[in-house]
């Protein structure tokens, strides 16, 4: 019984709009086409959930790897009394027109122990204490350590974890939160038992999205243009004619990518590791400036930083390397790769300035 | 709408953010399933955030704590002589000793990688680094031949320190590749080698670089320089091909920096609370509870032992008395560089034989330096000499050896070992200075000069007395140097030689002639008056002078000069009137090289005159 003058509540037009759109619902159901279920009802589901304690798997197993990765750093810095320098081999972000090196310019080592401090003498022959070792960068130098270290592990992983894939924040007594900059993303399948290899994908602006196959490394974010990856295929081939595989661990990446690695917001933390731009140019290509394709070819989707797949890359190695990328196409002689003579890892393709600059020359290897 | 629906509508979207902002903040696992097109076996994909959360009892601030004690360390330690050691004694009270096996060959390739490195991050480009391994001494180790062999790894340089065939330690250059060049084209050559072997033998216990040799992409052999050359340009660090290149030489046209032993002391610090953690550690390559080390180090200034100086030589100081001059050159390392922390030279002297009798060495063991020299213009003099008065606390004495040797220290207070012995005897050969003559004649004309006067004979008065000139003299103050004193007791003898104006005198240090006196006495110059105090002799008429025959004539002009010589006959040959020192050449070397002289007070401290 209405015993309100002004009218029925709010409550029953919402449930009176909600009764006809569920009839509206039923009739369109009604009338369209129906899906036949070829398996099980609930299969679908159990996928999901299968998918899902994947997910849980890796889970923990990237919690364990944090927290015995995180023991293995606090040890090593120690060991490296604090300082940690990044070695040219783990700078992955550094293009080839710059020189790295592992020496910040400060005290360098003595007899392999960092040097916290260095004594010299004036002309009136005092003593100047010059420290090398900044309080302030211990939790930067933990931080790019327990990257490093977790790394690892999660290439040990047999899915594919995302590398450097985490923003740390870090607490005094000793609290760490990794905060993932990408998700962990599981395939939920139709059929469990058909497990699907990888293939290649384009992206909305017609790269090659070639990660998580066997031509990329594990946990790296693969990407070339279109014709590079020909140009990788058929290195790939050579590669397999000889008996051995290519493994791409750097390929493209977004300029919007390459500031942040340059601003320092990403696990590397180049920025607050290397205040000074000049000497974080060592490590990091500029990204800014019209030239930034010139300097940095990474961005170009057209230059790749390339090993062969299970060597341990020893001179001879590299040689190989070098035989089987940069060479002439058989078909049309024309020079497939080129390679930076600075580093035996680096090669471009495809118009980039260095390999007009070698074509026009009519060499496959270029400073 | 009642009120409470109206505040719960109003709370949802406020709870929604919360919990966005919640979730966002704290990285809790969220997963969610999206669906796909159907494609392939693919129906879906399930997201996750892959956040995580750690603990460790732990604390970063143990850092800063060590850091502070360290300071401590370095101020209480920076005031020491020996810096190493005290570091060394502080690292044992506080166990901060890193008690590793220390084995001095292996930290022969750490002192290559670390003078390559220091080569290649040179500010300075366009030239040589040079180093040796001069300054490093084995000590009980059986096997002293090794090499250094570098290869290319990448755009690295691995060397490896190889006995024989078995890899005893290995470290890792940031260079580039192994390059080469020649001297002539140093700029622009870069030739490429596959490797280089550096071959070391420890003869008498010093390493010396018997080879260093290239290998090219052809297999050949390219021979480097031995003195170990490295040509820094545009950042490239390049050996130096051998020979045919001026490298081996002192190289004027390049700049040439040598890269000394780096001095330094390491420290291993265990976490204060005996923390542990599991960790892997590739020098026993097991997982397994380990302490927390800090380890790190301080570098110090180089504080070797300086080159000894090689060449010394004694000789009397000409022209004065009690006094030896010692001559050196430079001490420099046997590439011919300079002592990059020279201070100063310490003057060793004895009356006896400095050497071991046994040995042959030299023993300083129970000598004081006499005096310790440095350039009073702050250059490091090629020939050095400094003239010496005193004999330890005695002075010098004529007539008798001294002994004398001469070592090189270094601001940090490192003296070189004593390698030369220079012997002299110190002789008078000082003449007495000049002195004042006076002349009077019997007109009341009187003169008083320095050393040479003359005046006019009178006339023989009416009364027939003859015109007389008495002549007398003071004893001379100095010797000819003007500046050293004649003791009050030295009896010295006195030449007068005189002549007529216009015609030389006879030789000054002969007194045979007819022409010259032998005065045996002068009195000392007093404001009292002539009168008394003078030895006067009378001259006229009646004397002969110039040659027999010829007697002093009235109203000429003659001249009386007036010369000492002391007990070992020394006396001025030359006078010239107004009378000036002549500097013998060993002065004006010594004029040239301004020294300081410093001695030594009782708290061994050098105060410098």
């Amino acid at each position: 019984m209405i015993k309100n003058k002004k009218g029925i509540g709010l409550e029953w037009y919402l449930l009176i709009v909600a009764f006809f759109l569920g009839l509206g619902f039923y009739f369109v159901n009604y009338f369209g086409q129906h899906k036949v279920i070829e398996n099980y009802i609930g299969y679908y589901q159990l996928s999901a959930l299968k998918a899902a304690n994947k997910a849980e798997s890796a889970l923990f197993y990237i919690d364990q790897s944090a927290k015995y990765s995180l023991s293995q750093s606090i040890y090593e810095l120690a060991q490296n009394g604090g300082i940690y320098e990044i070695d040219a081999d783990e700078i992955l972000t550094q293009e080839p027109t710059q020189t790295a090196t592992t020496s910040d310019g400060k005290c360098g080592s003595y007899y392999g122990y960092n040097v916290w401090y260095e004594l010299k003498k004036d002309k009136s022959g005092n003593y100047i204490k010059n420290s090398c070792f900044d309080d302030g960068d211990i939790k930067l130098n933990l931080e790019f350590l327990l990257n490093k270290n977790l790394n690892q592990y999660l290439l040990q992983y047999p899915y594919n974890l995302p590398v450097d894939n985490y923003v740390y924040e870090i607490k005094n007594n000793l609290e760490i939160i990794g905060r993932a900059i990408e998700p962990l993303k599981f395939d939920i399948l139709k059929d469990e038992t058909k497990s699907i290899a990888k293939e290649i994908t384009k992206t909305k602006d017609g790269s090659i999205d070639f990660s998580g196959t066997e031509l990329c490394a594990k946990g790296v974010k693969c990407l070339l243009n279109t014709d590079a990856y020909q140009q990788l295929a058929d290195a790939e081939k050579r590669a397999e004619e000889n008996g051995f595989f290519l493994e791409v661990y750097s390929a493209y990446r977004s300029k919007q990518n390459q500031i942040d690695i340059w601003e320092g917001k990403t696990s590397s933390q180049y920025k607050q590791r290397y205040p000074n731009e000049n000497i974080r140019r060592k490590y990091v290509c500029y990204p800014y400036g019209n030239d930034v394709e010139k300097r940095c070819p990474h961005l170009t989707g057209k230059a790749i930083d390339v090993r062969l797949k299970g060597k341990s890359m020893i001179q001879k190695d590299w040689q190989l390397l070098k035989d089987i990328m940069a060479t002439r196409d058989k078909a049309t002689s024309s020079i497939t790769w080129v390679k930076y003579s600075q580093e035996p890892w680096h090669f471009e393709c495809c118009g980039t300035d260095r390999f007009n600059l070698a074509k026009a020359k009519g060499v496959t290897e270029i400073a | 709408m009642e009120t409470k629906y109206l505040f719960l509508l109003i709370l949802m979207p406020i709870i929604l953010v919360g919990l966005i902002i919640y979730v966002d903040y704290y990285p809790i696992i969220t997963g969610a399933v999206t669906a796909k097109p159907e494609e392939n076996n693919i129906i879906g994909a399930y997201s996750i955030s892959p956040s995580f959360k750690i603990n460790a009892d732990y604390n970063l601030q143990g850092y800063n704590a060590i850091k502070e004690k360290l300071d401590n360390v370095i101020d209480y330690c920076k005031n020491s002589e020996d810096m190493g050691q005290c570091f060394k004694d502080e690292s044992k009270k506080r166990k901060w000793d890193c008690n590793e096996l220390k084995d001095e060959a292996i930290d022969i390739l750490h002192d290559f990688a670390e003078k390559f490195k220091e080569c290649v991050n040179l500010e300075e480009d366009g030239v040589v680094c040079r180093f040796n391994f001069d300054d490093r001494e084995i000590i009980n180790r059986p096997i002293k031949i090794f090499d250094i062999l570098l290869k290319n790894e990448a755009s690295k340089i691995k060397a490896e320190l190889r006995e024989g065939a078995n890899t005893l330690a290995s470290a890792y250059i940031d260079s580039g590749n192994l390059v080469y060049t020649d001297f002539d084209n140093k700029n622009t050559a870069s030739k490429n080698l596959n490797s280089v072997r550096i071959m070391m033998d420890y003869s008498l216990k010093k390493p010396v670089i018997k080879d260093i040799f290239g290998i090219d992409d052809k297999s050949s052999r390219i021979p480097l320089s031995k003195t170990l050359l490295l040509y820094k340009k545009n950042n490239i660090v390049k050996f130096v091909e051998y020979p045919g290149s001026s490298f081996e030489a002192p190289i004027p046209a390049n700049k040439v920096i040598d890269l000394p032993r780096i001095t330094g002391f390491k420290f291993c610090v265990k976490n204060d609370n005996d923390k542990q953690v599991y960790a892997y550690d590739a020098d026993d390559k097991t997982v397994k509870l380990r302490d927390i080390v800090y380890k790190f180090a301080v570098k110090f200034p180089n504080a070797v032992v300086p080159p000894p100086v090689k060449s010394l030589k004694a000789e009397d100081k000409l022209k004065a008395e009690k006094s030896i001059v010692l001559k050196w050159n430079k001490a420099k390392w046997d590439d011919g560089t300079d002592i990059s922390d020279f201070d100063h030279y310490n003057i060793y002297c004895s009356k006896n034989q400095l050497q071991d009798d046994s040995t042959k060495e030299i023993n300083l063991d129970n000598i004081k330096p006499t005096m310790a020299v440095k350039s009073s213009t702050n250059k490091n003099y090629d020939m050095w000499a400094a003239d010496i008065n005193k004999c330890e606390k005695d002075e010098i004495q004529d007539g008798f050896d001294y002994y004398f040797t001469v070592t090189s220290v270094t601001t940090a207070k490192k003296e070189s070992k004593p390698l030369i012995i220079a012997t002299a005897k110190s002789l008078d050969d000082l003449a007495p200075g000049i002195q004042k003559i006076v002349l009077i004649n019997s007109d009341g004309l009187n003169e008083r000069k320095l050393s040479s006067a003359c005046v006019v004979l009178p006339k023989t008065s009416v009364s027939g007395v003859p015109g007389n000139i008495w002549a007398g003299f003071f004893a001379p103050e100095k010797n000819e140097d003007e500046i050293t004193d004649i003791p009050q007791d030295e009896k010295l003898d006195y030449y007068l030689h005189f002549f007529k104006q216009g015609t030389l005198a006879a030789k000054l240090d002969d007194c045979k002639s007819l022409e010259c006196v032998k005065l045996g006495y002068a009195p000392k110059d007093n404001p009292r008056g002539i009168q008394q105090e003078l030895d006067l002799r009378t001259f006229n008429k009646f004397r002969e002078i110039e040659k027999t025959g010829n007697f002093f004539e009235e109203g000429q002009n003659y001249c009386f000069t007036i010369i000492a010589k002391d007990k070992n006959n020394n006396i001025i040959k030359n006078l010239n009137i107004p009378y000036k020192f002549d500097k013998p050449q060993q002065w004006i070397d010594l004029e040239n090289q301004p020294v300081a002289k410093g001695f030594l007070n009782e708290k061994g401290e050098i105060g410098y005159s």
